[in-house]
């Protein structure tokens, strides 16, 4: 049989999720003394590959990888064609809508800068709002300092980064955490394998 | 401007050669059974009016179907589908024909989307019941889909459910339609956190508890006992009792260690009115084969009469039974060399080797040693050279 293929997303939710596994009882010295490689065993049936938070969910769609270890704000922006088994808990954050302290009102928002476009015209359009989106690669609470967007759409841990740039949250869109998500063929095929190690991970 | 004239559609692909072979051989495969056991081909349009395709229950979003209009401005769309279409035929052309209609199809559909390694074309070989209800239908389309299956693979999983269960538990809350498709989407997606976040959020009842518990509830025929525990109610139970009976019949086929149950099996395409059926096999991440009841369907397009089918992801089972596939062409079993001005015999002689089944080449003799040698780089054993008589060289 091969070995349970997971795929984690490479840096804090592949730290919980080998603090997780090694508390299940998996030996993970392989993923903690991993150099450069990718793909790495854990114990004798399962095989761990770290991976980008939106490749994570392309390797399980297409069924290469049977699990994966990957935010809910991901899932959310890319759509789901597996299953969401389990929520870890960690990782916890949230979706908000923040802007600049003497900001406009939220009902005359018009430009919305984010990462997730999708989830924010969701989000917008969920509330019968017209917005025109700007797509942001990083360190999106520029654009509304630097007269780009009014607000912007982004994860929020502890609102620190927000305050420092005079930002503050207008609306909370909804909670986040890291997710075990499964690829459909796999569950059906490999149902006890993979019950047995979603039961120990939330244990 | 840029040009786009060296490359193809994003979801889309070209098949060379072997893959071509392969694709047909599978195809070849299952339409065989399909026509063994009764059912004849039909091929519907291509392009079809977007009305088809949004009409009601099994409507399919907007936005997942390629469009274009017609010379009156009509709205097309692309077949993203063919079990509406068969629906449409059945309420217009076949009106009067003799039922049961026994219909196959092989032939792609289209959807938008693709990127992240799907395509937009999937070929699809699928057959229709139509015009007879009940368990003896019901059981000889799933077992028609196993022997379709069984034709091309050694091992796959199918599993069942009742799209009625899901109803007629959720029909006993007291919540919008809006609130009812979140829960179907989490069952669907067996996310049991959301799940029963959602219920928390109800008044306690049985009929929650049990479909809280939908998206675990896979596995062999005692997963319908958890549910019987919980609630009790005669629809429910005469729906639990037909997957029983089922589940039953088909063991006794021979199907038990392929077979499961999966009460969670609750579609989007919400046409499905009873059994619902899916399979999986090793090697393909998405499901090989869906199916199941729909006895409305055709109803929608003025023509009552009920009807059971599957279709089989042709893509996803090549895919799956050959993962490294790579195209080259078949080797010939011989080379005809036409000397100078003897080309119409050397045609003739061809033509005799086709008749005697081999698979010949031609070709002008220029010069005999670069032929032979072509010949044995390429691995064609035979080298017939056509002058005033047919000469044969076997290449070693």
């Amino acid at each position: 049989m091969k070995p349970l293929r997971i795929a984690l997303t490479k840096g804090r939710l592949e730290k919980k999720t080998v603090e997780l596994l090694e508390a299940a009882g998996y030996d993970c010295t392989q993923v903690k003394d991993k150099g450069r490689r990718l793909i790495l065993p854990v114990g004798d049936n399962i095989e761990v590959v770290l991976a980008k938070a939106a490749d994570v969910i392309t390797y399980v769609e297409n069924g290469v990888c049977d699990l994966g270890v990957v935010g809910k704000d991901t899932i959310m922006e890319l759509g789901n064609s597996f299953y969401e088994i389990l929520d870890l808990g960690f990782g916890k954050c949230r979706f908000a809508v923040a802007g600049k302290t003497d900001g406009c009102e939220f009902s005359r928002i018009k430009t919305v800068a984010t990462k997730y476009p999708n989830v924010t015209r969701r989000y917008f359009e969920g509330l019968g709002m017209d917005v025109r989106v700007i797509k942001i690669e990083g360190s999106v609470e520029l654009a509304p300092l630097l007269s780009l967007a009014d607000v912007i759409v982004d994860i929020v841990e502890t609102g620190s980064t927000l305050k420092e740039n005079g930002l503050e949250i207008k609306a909370e869109v909804c909670p986040i955490s890291a997710r075990l998500i499964c690829n459909i063929a796999s569950m059906k095929l490999r149902k006890d394998e993979i019950e047995s190690l979603s039961e120990k991970l939330v244990q | 401007m840029r040009r786009y004239h060296l490359i193809t559609p994003e979801g889309e692909e070209e098949l060379l050669f072997s893959e071509c072979a392969q694709v047909r051989t599978v195809e070849k495969n299952i339409c065989k059974i399909f026509s063994r056991a009764c059912y004849n081909e039909v091929r519907t349009p291509t392009l079809e009016f977007a009305d088809v395709f949004m009409t009601g229950a099994g409507s399919i979003p907007m936005e997942n179907m390629f469009k274009l209009t017609d010379n009156k401005g009509r709205l097309l769309v692309v077949r993203p589908d063919s079990t509406l279409p068969i629906a449409r035929m059945t309420a217009s052309k076949l009106r009067d024909a003799h039922m049961p209609l026994r219909i196959y199809y092989n032939q792609p559909s289209y959807r938008t989307g693709g990127g992240r390694g799907k395509g937009v074309r999937t070929m699809q070989a699928g057959i229709e019941l139509i015009g007879t209800g009940g368990k003896a239908a019901d059981l000889e389309v799933l077992s028609l889909a196993v022997n379709a299956l069984d034709s091309c693979l050694d091992d796959f999983r199918i599993e069942i459910g009742h799209s009625g269960i899901f109803r007629t538990l959720v029909r006993k809350l007291d919540i919008s339609d809006a609130k009812r498709e979140e829960l179907r989407g989490y069952i669907e997606s067996k996310n049991y956190a959301a799940l029963s976040a959602e219920l928390e959020l109800l008044e306690h009842s049985d009929e929650a508890a049990a479909i809280g518990m939908l998206p675990r509830l896979f596995g062999g025929v005692q997963v319908l006992d958890k549910v019987r525990e919980l609630v009790s109610d005669k629809e429910l139970d005469e729906q639990l009792s037909y997957l029983a009976e089922m589940y039953d019949a088909l063991s006794k086929l021979g199907l038990e260690d392929k077979l499961m149950i999966d009460l969670g099996l609750v579609n989007q395409n919400d046409y499905y009115t009873g059994i619902v059926f899916t399979a999986y096999t090793y090697g393909s991440g998405e499901n090989i084969l869906t199916g199941g009841r729909y006895d409305s369907l055709i109803g929608q397009f003025g023509f009552d009469q009920p009807a059971c089918g599957f279709a089989i992801n042709i893509d996803a089972l090549v895919k799956a039974i050959n993962p490294n596939m790579t195209a080259c062409t078949a080797v010939p079993d011989a080379l005809v060399l036409a000397g100078e001005g003897r080309e119409i015999e050397a045609l003739k002689h061809l033509a005799k080797l086709g008749d005697e089944g081999l698979v010949a080449q031609f070709a002008a003799l220029s010069d005999r040693q670069d032929w032979l040698q072509y010949a044995k780089d390429c691995g064609i054993r035979r080298v017939d050279t056509v002058l005033d008589s047919v000469e044969t060289v076997i290449v070693e």
